[in-house]
């Protein structure tokens, strides 16, 4: 302790000159600093704000303290969007997974020819507007012209069914398209991942006679543990504020069976007519307070840096 | 029957079930592109029917032809309007995003790591979160229905400063340090040695900004009023609720909002993977 004072050191320049000497480097960071404050940060705490509030659209009307979070909690349509989000979010995350992560894995083997290629066309719906996603699955699912039900026709099967119609089908066809969407996003972080995995593992193990599914479970999964508990982590965040699909494909129809908290959100605000700014900011709130939940644990796993497009 | 032939047998076996996966999931996944555009250059009766028609008997183009003459639908405008969009937000993005992770990788800025922080925390508040937050503020701030309300919101993407951060955290600083010794300005320094170095990560941020503006429908969704600021994917959205677009129509727009984005990935392939996964890989 003592030799370490003793040792002679330029001494420490005063905060504000160091900040002085710096001035270029914050003249760098304002314009960052600036919009995304603007346009991300702020905007997130007044809908906080507002949610304690009464809003109409521009006017902040009469503070109301929690009343917007009993209201959501009392509302049967709430409960809906919430529990249809979880349905979505789970179900997308969990398919998307295993699907991407054996398509990984066959891509990746040695002898398979064409990598990219099969990269690049499980990535095509990736750099597909929703929009677009929307109205081809929305063509091919009509329930008289749709490909699917002409082709489910031919086998015997007819009528289809009415996959964005039926209540109890509806859902699960947005998890289906969302799936579609989403596949090569997650294979090309896991064929990544499995290209980093020492090839001498495999080789140790074939010599001790491991079959390929050993191999699967004994080094692969083990070894991709952290890839994989990053990519439930970006599912679920990306698909808790899904939106545009439901946009285009089902209105949130039929009786609310696939509304989503994000379209809830603009719907309650912007839809009804009764423009409840206050009471969709609490519902904002609710959606926020998960997807920050579950970045938070991304960042705690690893970097959070995957959340492009 | 020799043994060696029978493991030659199971290999042909393995290997057919593999290309088949691979071919059925790929099948899957193209063949919607495939059909979305065999629907908009076939005849109109022929969309509408029950057969299974797979390739069209003749190409007609005229649902193109009809859509750029449509007034009620200036589909040369929402195309304009999405490339301004989208170049916007990109520039807007990388350009605020190399300054600030230049000035947090190469100096030790007093309060740095709150900035980082801050900068990061807005990947916690996507677009969808703070409908009414950003509504609000884009309309306090007059922008609702202008360009620049648009682009500003859209530029927000924390995770393109990650990219080029990481990036710049990586490359030796030597030589900057040579070229302040020397007497540079710190632009000089960033323009002249630190960007040159950085550029496979300002492409793959610049790809993935642009691929994701493009795409966007919700921030233009809400901020826009007025059908001549509208980007194709908000357009395609009025024009089938507005003035009912066919099935074919709609589909016709869908194909001109996805080519471009489907172009550029193409041709670009390499280095939207390589920034895809810059972070993800974890040892």
């Amino acid at each position: 302790m003592m030799a370490d004072r003793s040792v002679a050191r330029p001494p420490k320049p005063a905060l504000w000159a160091r900040m002085f000497q710096e001035r270029t480097a914050y003249l760098f960071l304002a314009p960052i600093l600036l919009v995304y404050t603007a346009f991300s940060l702020y905007p997130i705490v007044q809908t906080f704000e507002l949610s304690f509030f009464d809003a109409k659209i521009v006017e902040q009307g009469p503070f109301v303290g929690l009343k917007n979070y009993r209201d959501i909690l009392a509302s049967t349509s709430f409960h809906q969007a919430l529990g249809n989000t979880l349905v979505f979010t789970a179900g997308s995350t969990v398919v998307v997974l295993v699907v991407s992560l054996a398509l990984a894995v066959l891509v990746n083997i040695s002898w398979v020819r064409g990598k990219t290629l099969f990269k690049v066309i499980y990535f095509l719906p990736v750099v597909t507007s929703l929009v677009a996603v929307g109205y081809i699955w929305k063509w091919m699912m009509d329930p008289s012209y749709g490909i699917l039900n002409v082709a489910l026709s031919l086998v015997g099967i007819h009528p289809g069914p009415n996959w964005l119609s039926n209540p109890s089908l509806a859902l699960w066809s947005l998890v289906l398209v969302n799936i579609w969407k989403w596949v090569g996003y997650f294979l090309i972080i896991f064929t990544a991942n499995l290209q980093a995995i020492d090839q001498s593992y495999y080789e140790a193990a074939s010599i001790d006679g491991a079959g390929a599914w050993s191999q699967f479970y004994r080094i692969t999964l083990p070894l991709l543990r952290m890839a994989i508990i990053l990519s439930v982590i970006l599912g679920i965040v990306n698909f808790l504020k899904a939106f545009a699909l439901v946009f285009v494909m089902t209105q949130g129809g039929p009786a609310g069976r696939t509304e989503l908290m994000a379209t809830y959100v603009y719907r309650e605000a912007f839809g009804t007519g009764q423009m409840r700014f206050g009471f969709s900011a609490a519902a904002s709130m609710v959606l926020f307070v998960m997807i920050m939940i579950f970045t938070a644990l991304a960042n705690r796993f690893g970097k959070a840096g995957e959340v492009a497009l | 029957m020799t043994p060696g032939g029978a493991i030659r047998w199971r290999q042909v076996g393995t290997r057919a079930v593999v290309y088949t996966a691979l071919g059925v999931s790929a099948f899957i996944i193209a063949f919607p592109f495939y059909w979305m555009v065999v629907s908009t250059i076939r005849p109109e009766s022929e969309v509408y029917t029950v057969a299974l028609n797979l390739l069209p008997s003749t190409l007609s183009f005229h649902m193109y032809r009809k859509l750029l003459a449509d007034p009620q639908l200036p589909v040369i405008r929402f195309f304009l309007n999405s490339l301004v969009i989208a170049i916007g937000a990109t520039v807007v993005n990388v350009a605020t995003a190399v300054l600030a992770a230049y000035a947090l990788s190469r100096h030790r800025v007093p309060g740095g790591t709150l900035f980082y922080y801050l900068i990061v925390a807005t990947m916690m508040v996507p677009g969808e979160v703070v409908l009414i937050g950003l509504f609000r503020v884009v309309n306090a701030l007059q922008m609702i229905d202008t360009y620049q309300g648009m682009i500003l919101p859209l530029a927000v993407n924390a995770v393109n400063f990650l990219l080029i951060y990481n990036y710049m955290l990586g490359l030796p600083r030597e030589l900057d340090e040579a070229a302040r010794v020397d007497g540079a300005k710190i632009r000089q320094v960033l323009w002249h040695i630190t960007l040159p170095l950085t550029k496979p990560a300002l492409y793959s941020a610049t790809l993935l900004a642009f691929l994701s503006a493009w795409q966007n429908f919700t921030i233009p969704y809400l901020l826009t009023q007025s059908n001549n600021m509208y980007p194709l994917a908000v357009g395609a959205l009025f024009a089938e609720n507005t003035i009912m677009a066919t099935k074919q129509e709609a589909l016709t727009l869908a194909t001109i909002l996805t080519l471009p984005t489907l172009l550029v990935f193409i041709l670009t392939q390499r280095f939207v993977f390589s920034g895809i996964t810059a972070g993800a890989i974890k040892g």
